[in-house]
């Protein structure tokens, strides 16, 4: 942990609202951007962030954070964002996890100009296309992905199948490797077409 | 087959989820093309470079969420539990011991007179009962002391059933004495509990602060113990031994003052169960080992769930007043 957390969080033990409100300062918009890039629900990101900051100034002096304060912050919310989402009994993706035709279900491509691709970091590609996939599909994959949950610890939080997580990881994966594939031939058109300059 | 189910094989790969079977399927599948291995490929990279989040910016009054924040905490607060955490009020105090005696009545007819003794029986509550010498004890369920209508005058003395914590008031010329079945437990200037189990033909005395003197009635033998140690007598092989560096939860269930230091979850469920004389079952076995930091002093077992579920993103499921279920969680 970095020195002005730790200094931070032990004014925060003696009661400091001045820390309190640093702490704020730094990791509220930070809590209420990682919530709201799972679930874009606004209302819920706040929550979820209020509740942290709650937390933490009524165990202010009984917490022990052995890693640093950022992710212990951030798996804070998460697991909170996924105890709400639980109790909203994640109605959409439980309705997919009973339509037979939901592993067949192929979501669109984003359509993305070829010669805006050629100019996009891969990075920026994936995440767009990360981006424009179906809510749950996305959120699964993040947790996933983004957030290291294993398959079984997802399942239990949203109260959903393995399988269906299953389904969601492939299913993003295709649109994804679609969009990759797309933007390796806009390059190598690029590359012939330069290799025709030369000639 | 269709795509898919070679894109959700290829996944499984990824994860290191693939049976033996699907292993070969796949194989079989990447050698038919060089098309297979480029998709292959293709979902490879997707992968490696997906594990990052794009963070939406968002606008946000943070003075008016601040005040918002304040206001949730004070509304908190006026439900709050009282904890005082890091602090050993009780460890101020000249001397405290934790006796358990657990042997039955038949140290009453020691003595004789019995009508003429004083008896204090648990009421149902964790509430101090002060000695004529403004000494306190607290008797967990199931304890009884009685003592002498001479008690203070020349010699503090008295007689435990069940297991009691004692906070002795320092006193040079008047020993404290605690008599069990098995034994006696001679204050030193102490806080310390006895703890005799009958079943198990067993006493414990365990020393929070101060000195006690244990004697075994049976081998004359006699061992002196200091704050942090414990000395028990194994009825059954007539032995008295001396335990140091003793964990103080042993004495929690009086003082509610628990300490752990990466202890595994499981050890510190257990300590809670005794504590708190509640059920609690881990249904996540993999948390067993997952270390635990934490030093609170609560009336309120569900202070540590609240807790658990903020570190381990446990599930706590009520049962009923008594037993609770944790679901799910992860290691931090």
């Amino acid at each position: 942990m970095n020195r002005t957390d730790q200094e931070l969080l032990e004014k925060l033990s003696r009661g400091d609202k001045a820390a309190l409100r640093e702490l704020f300062d730094q990791y509220y918009p930070y809590l209420v951007s990682i919530v709201l890039a799972h679930t874009q629900d606004l209302e819920m990101a706040k929550d979820v962030a209020q509740e942290v900051f709650i937390y933490l100034w009524k165990k202010r002096e009984v917490l022990s954070i052995h890693t640093g304060l950022k992710p212990y912050l951030r798996k804070a919310a998460i697991n909170r964002m996924l105890n709400k989402l639980k109790r909203q009994r994640f109605q959409v993706l439980r309705n997919e996890e009973v339509d037979p035709s939901e592993s067949h279900f192929a979501p669109e491509t984003p359509e993305t100009p070829e010669t805006q691709l050629s100019d996009k970091e891969l990075g920026n590609l994936i995440q767009e296309t990360i981006d424009g996939l179906p809510e749950k599909c996305k959120l699964v994959f993040q947790l996933c992905r983004v957030e290291g949950l294993s398959h079984k610890e997802i399942a239990e939080k949203l109260g959903i199948s393995t399988k269906t997580i299953e389904n969601q990881m492939t299913k993003a994966l295709k649109v994804l490797r679609k969009a990759i594939a797309q933007y390796e031939n806009s390059h190598l058109r690029i590359l012939l077409f330069l290799i025709f300059e030369f000639i | 087959m269709n795509q898919d189910f070679y894109i959700s094989l290829i996944y499984k790969r990824i994860q290191h989820l693939l049976e033996p079977e699907e292993e070969q399927k796949l194989a079989y599948w990447l050698q038919e093309s060089p098309k297979n291995q480029a998709l292959a490929r293709e979902i490879e990279i997707a992968w490696e470079n997906s594990d990052s989040l794009v963070l939406p910016t968002v606008e946000l009054d943070l003075e008016a969420e601040f005040s918002q924040l304040l206001e949730n905490i004070e509304a908190v607060e006026e439900k709050n539990i009282e904890m005082r955490p890091r602090s050993f009020p009780w460890l101020r105090v000249a001397a405290a011991v934790l006796v358990l005696v657990l042997i039955g009545y038949s140290i009453w007819n020691r003595g004789g007179g019995d009508s003429e003794w004083k008896e204090i029986a648990y009421t149902g509550e964790d509430k101090a009962h002060i000695l004529p010498d403004g000494s306190k004890i607290w008797l967990k369920e199931g304890a009884t002391v009685k003592y002498q209508p001479s008690f203070a005058s020349n010699k503090r003395e008295l007689e435990l059933s069940g297991e009691a914590f004692f906070d002795v008031k320092h006193q040079d010329n008047t020993p404290f004495l605690v008599n069990c079945t098995f034994g006696t437990v001679q204050v030193l200037g102490t806080t310390f509990t006895v703890n005799e189990r009958l079943k198990q033909e067993r006493m414990e005395v365990v020393v929070v602060s101060g000195r006690v003197q244990l004697s075994a009635y049976e081998t004359m033998e006699k061992i002196v113990l200091e704050a942090n140690e414990k000395g028990v007598w194994n009825e059954a092989n007539k032995t008295l031994k001396h335990y140091q560096d003793v964990s103080l939860n042993e004495v929690a269930w009086h003082t509610k003052n628990l300490v752990f230091e990466d202890t595994p979850l499981n050890e510190v469920l257990e300590t809670l169960q005794k504590t708190y004389s509640i059920e609690l079952n881990l249904v996540n076995k993999a948390l067993a080992g997952c270390p635990f930091s934490l030093v609170m002093q609560t009336e309120d077992p569900s202070e540590y769930f609240e807790i658990f579920q903020e570190v381990f993103g446990i599930e706590v499921v009520k049962l009923n007043n008594q037993a609770y279920r944790f679901e799910g969680g992860t290691c931090p």
